[in-house]
């Protein structure tokens, strides 16, 4: 601090000592000065005050005296939101706060305020270890906290790209089945059936159509299948063993007779358009979506294995 | 002493300027604090009737949307329509109608985020995908019935479809694909589970083409916007709120 003076007020020949000494002597008399001293003080003192103001008016934890600006009650210690409870009272009345009378706002503080000693309350009894409800929430909660941070950012395109590569299958058209499905009327002879459906599979198959067809060898159109259907919907309907049959044919090509509990049937098909994958940018929207579930479900794995790896689990050794 | 008078004049002076320079921050402190609390205090939707507080806040919240919301938003607040991301400079609110307190809960507990809270009543359901919604049961459409019901919302659009198309779109809408339960039959959105208006020539996904409005049916939307509730304190979320509703014009006039 103490800077050395400038030459032409020393005398000419000072030697290193006479030097130190003039410092020291000036760093003496810099505290003896009053003046200074207060001013020195008087800044420390400020600036103590402005640290220990900002300290206490952003510290969580020290206000539990007064009602912080963002809140509207302390419950023990704990904040009710104002806009929590502008946002509760909205979606009870169904008015805004400024409508609402005096006695709505009552209830619905009260019942805010209620929640939070019931809430309190149960953590001092630990309902979570005894609730089994009360345990799934939590379970629901935690998983869902810890996958918040998965969206709180837009992937980028590569990220998409890559991902999009990884799970090619997922992205694709569904397929389309339409038919017509014929059966031979209930209760009729199973060998003429049988004759009749063959018969007919054979006259589609020669070009005639399927509806006069089936007219002439007294077919029932079943109508299990209306219009095109997706594949699985036509599978659901249709059952296995015909879908699986119609499935392999063209547009316009027709089954062999196949027996059923019901009967034999035979299946023309009138459309069949089979899945088709979808590129990349046609399908992004659906990458984008699939994307971050994934994510949240890697980051709630990763909880998993965290909490694991810090928790110390005996297993019985039966069981282990 | 001559020259000892003068370097004592000098530290009066520089401790002066110290001493100045601690007491504005105080005073700039406290204030920043007590506005702070003041603009808390407030109901939220009286904010902006309080023009002094409501500068502040705005002020504030530029800084706190561009540090926390403009990597989905944009910095100028215009979103993404490749990433289903709305704009908030317009008079179309995906849910409520823009007032200060809505955009507050939005701040503070997000869209489809992980609080009680949160909005989160209805995702647009994947009608090309063999189990379309996750919240309950709805029955996937074919192509050719998506194209009819493209054809119906273009149709709204104004534009000229296929009527023979639109007819059958108008049955899909109304019954199998039940999209008037949540847009509405008029198409007008429902804005308080976040249901856009399809009749209107703004898109949150695409831009409004027959392409991207048929990719929308198919692959479904569910966009999210992250809850900021215990990341940021009551004050930035109060300002940030205030910014986004400097923004934006207030709620469509009744018509
Ligand atoms: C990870 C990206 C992301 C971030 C970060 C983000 N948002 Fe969003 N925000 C979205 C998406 C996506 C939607 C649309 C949700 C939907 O479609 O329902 C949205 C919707 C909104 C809406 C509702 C708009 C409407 O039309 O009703 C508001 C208001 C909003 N965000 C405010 C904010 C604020 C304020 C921040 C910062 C504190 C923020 N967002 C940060 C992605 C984000
Ligand atoms: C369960 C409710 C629900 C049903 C049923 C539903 N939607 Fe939606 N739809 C939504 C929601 C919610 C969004 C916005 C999703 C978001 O914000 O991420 C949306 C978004 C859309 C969009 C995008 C609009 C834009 O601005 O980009 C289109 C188009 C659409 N829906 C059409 C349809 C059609 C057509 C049907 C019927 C086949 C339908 N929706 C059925 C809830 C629904």
């Amino acid at each position: 601090m103490a800077k050395p003076q400038p030459k032409s007020k020393l005398s000419e020949k000072t030697t290193p000592l006479d030097h130190g000494r003039k410092v020291a002597k000036n760093m003496f008399e810099w505290s003896t000065n009053p003046t200074r001293t207060l001013w020195i003080g008087a800044i420390g003192a400020i600036f103590g005050l402005v640290l220990a103001g900002f300290g206490l008016l952003t510290a969580k934890g020290t206000r539990v005296r007064t009602v912080p600006p963002e809140a509207v009650a302390m419950v023990n210690g704990r904040p009710v939101l104002m806009a929590d409870y502008v946002a509760q009272l909205e979606s009870e009345t169904g008015k805004p706060l400024a409508q609402a009378d005096a006695a709505e706002r009552k209830k619905v503080l009260n019942e805010m305020v209620t929640e939070e000693l019931f809430v309190q309350r149960g953590i001092e009894t630990d309902e979570p270890s005894v609730d089994q409800d009360v345990r799934n929430a939590l379970v629901n909660a935690v998983e869902t906290l810890v996958s918040v941070d998965a969206v709180t950012k837009l992937p980028t395109e590569d990220e998409l790209r890559v991902y999009y590569e990884m799970n090619r299958l997922n992205y694709s058209t569904l397929g389309v089945l339409g038919v017509k499905d014929f059966v031979a009327p209930a209760g009729s002879d199973p060998a003429t059936a049988l004759q009749n459906t063959q018969a007919a599979a054979a006259a589609i198959r020669a070009g005639t159509d399927p509806t006069i067809v089936a007219a002439k060898y007294n077919l029932r159109d079943t109508g299990r299948v209306i219009g095109g259907e997706l594949y699985f919907a036509a599978q659901i309907h249709l059952g296995k063993a015909l879908y699986s049959k119609a499935v392999a044919l063209k547009k316009g090509q027709v089954t062999d007779a196949i027996i059923q509990p019901d009967g034999p049937h035979v299946v023309f098909v009138t459309d069949n358009t089979p899945p088709v994958a979808t590129r990349f940018e046609d399908a992004r929207l659906q990458v984008l979506t699939d994307y971050k579930q994934d994510l949240q479900k890697r980051m709630q794995a990763n909880e998993n294995k965290f909490l694991r790896d810090r928790a110390d689990i005996l297993v019985a050794k039966a069981f282990q | 002493m001559q020259m000892l008078r003068g370097k004592s004049r000098r530290w009066k002076l520089i401790a002066a300027g110290i001493a100045a320079v601690l007491l504005s921050l105080v005073g700039y402190l406290s204030y920043w604090s007590s506005t702070n609390a003041a603009m808390l205090r407030l109901l939220p939707d009286s904010l902006p009737s309080n023009p002094a507080l409501y500068r502040f806040a705005v002020a504030e919240g530029q800084s706190v949307f561009n540090q926390n919301c403009a990597s989905c938003h944009g910095r100028d607040l215009q979103g993404s329509q490749t990433n289903g991301v709305p704009k908030l400079t317009d008079r179309d609110w995906l849910y409520g109608e823009g007032r200060l307190s809505e955009i507050e809960q939005i701040a503070l507990y997000g869209i489809r985020s992980a609080n009680h809270r949160t909005k989160n009543l209805a995702d647009m359901p994947a009608f090309g995908r063999q189990k379309p919604y996750a919240r309950y049961d709805l029955a996937p459409l074919t192509t050719a019935e998506i194209s009819d019901i493209v054809s119906y919302i273009e149709l709204a659009q104004g534009r000229s479809p296929d009527m023979a198309a639109v007819k059958r779109g108008i049955d899909l809408f109304d019954r199998k694909g039940q999209c008037f339960d949540c847009h509405g039959n008029d198409m007008g959105g429902d804005n308080y589970i976040g249901a856009p208006m399809l009749s209107d020539k703004i898109w949150l996904y695409g831009d409004g083409s027959r392409e991207t409005i048929t990719r929308t049916i198919e692959q479904g939307l569910m966009s999210v916007c992250p809850m900021f509730k215990d990341k940021i304190s009551p004050a930035k979320i109060r300002a940030v709120a205030a910014y986004v509703h400097s923004k934006a014009p207030v709620s469509p006039p009744a018509d």
